[in-house]
């Protein structure tokens, strides 16, 4: 693979989690509810690891670019309404704009992969895709254990 | 429940608090067996001797209506002994500090006396679920028909969190349904203050929701009454025509007298039910309902486990499913509600709920799905709260002080009566008493009287006595049995020739309006 291009497409999918990790951090100050803080946080904290993982990736010459695979994509975020930043967040409303971010990343680099017509970069674009796509699954599973409420009455 | 019925036989440790599980819930019980069987430690804490003692290891024999007191006995002890989860505390939980200083009011001696429970076995009891994971808990209606039904259940929660059991298999706080369809009639939205899918009346962006989806203008924006309220509402006039299905009110509430002068004092009462029973004298319309085998539908059981219902031959006579009634009613009252079946009711609902949306029948044909299933592809959810993440965040220790019952024994009423479920008989009895295979099963009401009371009145075993509370007199036959404790009478409230709820309290918790069934003061006389 041409070693500049493979650097180009590195640095804007780690530009892409520092955006994230930088937005998160933002909206942490901003929200009022402390759980919800704490989860902006935590997310913010994901998005630094994974921009760490990457940057591994982009200085190890002999790497392979592979990232584990969800087995059943359940849809959850593509299925939800797009909702922004508010002061007033609860933490299903943050791992709802979590999510929802995640799928747009995921559909980006889908994107890419499908008009791609070099073998080998639409390969790292699927692979970016795969990894967007777990970090969207772990959240649609957090917000669908948030999300729902239940009676515990009779 | 937060968890699935299938992973109680996985639990190290089940607790069991006021459920009488292998007469209220006999498949529950079998997995709680199995887990026994599989090395598990199973401790109930029940007033009386039920028959899950017989697997049991511990039996915590507390006083009625002290529910509160143990748990937050237990909890103290947990915390001063180091057990609690700290690492689920810290990261998962707030209001601890208000916990810790609720429950160091309830030592365990403090808390002996008032349970009548040996310090020794709380114990044994708080070191047993303090250090063995997972603990499973469980209850029913012994925790929330109570004044303090409320309270009761946010201790069972405070229990679990503080142990760092929920969001985790086998765990769980596990509330076993009464009815094999209550948790769907709740997720349906009937309940007063909330749309399917427990959406809020007074959510604007729900009732935005609801108005496009059903086309109509306007909604209420305010939450109904409860029973309570509603039926003090006849006789002031705030209610005054009301529809009763598949519920014989009569039977099933308390304070007989005082219901059926609510009835009357009513307008207009319509009733749908299945036969004629208690309730129906009282209506000026019955509708004629089709029953279970003679209808299309589901049923979400206590484990939100949706499962398809088939109908299995026509309904006799002039009765109907019971969605063409409401349907044809609402069509009467001007409103068109487009439905053509079962069918076409439930995707109704499910455009309308996130937690059903991705549950159409094609996928419940073979086997049925744990809600929430949000989407097509979403497979379903054993168990909520994974990891310890909960609706608002984290978990909130909601703390409760003890308080007694709202009516305690006295000089004139000096027993206590508890009411439940029997193995052989269903609720009102509209069905099991209209089958004559379950009366030679069980075919008179009995009340239990301990060995101690009945040689103190000098009852002797089938002899007929009268119950006796401020609200009335019940007739019943005694069963003079150790299953009840000194100062304790029991008995269900299955037999309209003699029925319990004549006697019961009406008083009910002031958040749930669930009416205290489990306790109230009472004299036994001979008949």
């Amino acid at each position: 693979m041409d070693a500049d291009a493979f650097n180009s497409i590195m640095i804007e999918a780690i530009a892409r989690e520092v955006a994230s990790r930088d937005f998160y951090r933002a909206a942490a100050k901003k929200v009022r509810d402390a759980s919800a803080r704490a989860v902006l946080e935590g997310l913010a904290a994901d998005e630094e690891e994974h921009r760490s993982r990457l940057e591994e990736f982009r200085f190890d010459p002999g790497a392979v670019v592979e990232f584990e695979k969800v087995p059943e994509d359940a849809k959850v975020a593509e299925a939800e309404e797009t909702v922004s930043l508010s002061f007033d967040m609860k933490p299903k409303d943050v791992f709802q704009v979590a999510m929802k971010k995640e799928q747009a990343a995921m559909e980006a680099y889908q994107d890419l992969a499908a008009r791609c017509t070099v073998g080998e970069f639409r390969k790292l674009f699927e692979e970016l895709a795969a990894m967007e796509q777990a970090h969207k699954t772990r959240l649609e599973n957090l917000f669908v254990n948030a999300a729902y409420p239940e009676d515990w009455g009779e | 429940m937060t968890n699935s019925i299938r992973e109680i036989q996985d639990a190290k440790v089940l607790f069991v608090i006021g459920s009488n599980t292998t007469e209220a819930h006999p498949v529950v019980s079998y997995y709680m067996k199995r887990a026994v069987r599989k090395g598990a430690t199973l401790i109930v804490c029940d007033p009386r001797r039920i028959d899950l003692l017989r697997w049991a290891t511990h039996h915590v024999q507390h006083r009625v209506g002290t529910d509160v007191a143990l748990l937050n006995g237990l909890m103290c002890e947990i915390i001063e002994r180091g057990w609690a989860d700290r690492e689920f505390v810290e990261n998962h939980t707030e209001n601890y500090e208000k916990l810790c200083k609720v429950v160091s009011e309830y030592p365990l001696e403090k808390v002996s006396e008032i349970t009548g429970v040996d310090a020794g076995v709380l114990g044994e009891v708080a070191r047993i679920i303090g250090t063995t994971k997972p603990m499973g808990l469980y209850y029913t209606l012994g925790i929330t028909e109570h004044t303090c039904g409320t309270d009761n259940v946010m201790s069972c929660a405070n229990l679990q969190m503080l142990l760092g059991n929920l969001g985790y298999p086998s765990g769980g706080v596990n509330p076993l349904r009464g009815q094999n369809n209550v948790q769907g009639a709740c997720d349906m939205g009937s309940l007063p203050n909330v749309l399917v899918n427990y959406q809020s009346v007074t959510d604007p962006k729900a009732i935005a929701r609801f108005k496009k989806g059903w086309n109509v203008p306007t909604l209420p924006e305010v939450p109904g009454l409860k029973m309570p309220t509603m039926f003090s509402g006849m006789l002031d006039g705030r209610t005054r025509a009301f529809l009763c299905h598949g519920e014989n009110v009569v039977m099933t509430e308390p304070n007989e007298a005082h219901t059926i002068k609510c009835l009357k004092a009513l307008d207009f009462l319509a009733v749908l039910d299945i036969f004629p029973n208690q309730t129906t004298p009282y209506a000026d319309v019955i509708f004629p309902c089709a029953c279970w085998s003679e209808q299309d539908g589901t049923f979400t059981n206590t484990e939100r486990r949706v499962q398809r219902v088939r109908k299995a031959v026509e309904p006799p006579g002039d009765s109907r499913e019971a969605w063409w009634i409401y349907a044809e009613l609402a069509r009467r009252l001007g409103y068109d509600m487009g439905f053509s079946g079962a069918e076409s009711v439930w995707e109704d609902m499910r455009s309308l709920s996130t937690s059903y949306a991705g549950i159409p029948w094609s996928r419940i044909e073979t086997s049925g799905i744990q809600w929430p299933a949000p989407t097509l592809e979403h497979p379903g959810t054993g168990y909520l709260h994974k990891g310890g993440n909960f609706s608002r965040g984290k978990g909130m220790f909601m703390p409760a002080a003890w308080r007694p019952p709202a009516e305690v024994p006295d000089a004139k009423y000096p027993l206590t009566l508890s009411t439940g479920r029997r193995l052989w008989h269903y609720h009102s009895g509209t069905q099991t008493r209209n089958c004559a295979g379950f009366d030679d099963l069980f075919g008179e009401e009995l009340v239990e009287v301990s060995p101690e009371d009945a040689r103190a009145l000098a009852i002797a075993d089938g002899e007929y006595v009268w119950v006796v509370s401020r609200r009335g007199r019940v007739r019943m036959k005694a069963w003079v049995t150790d299953r009840s404790p000194k100062g304790v009478l029991w008995s269900s409230f299955h037999f309209h020739e003699a029925h319990i709820n004549v006697v019961t309290n009406n008083a009910f918790d002031p958040v749930t309006e669930t009416a205290e069934y489990k306790a109230c003061a009472v004299r036994l006389e001979k008949a």
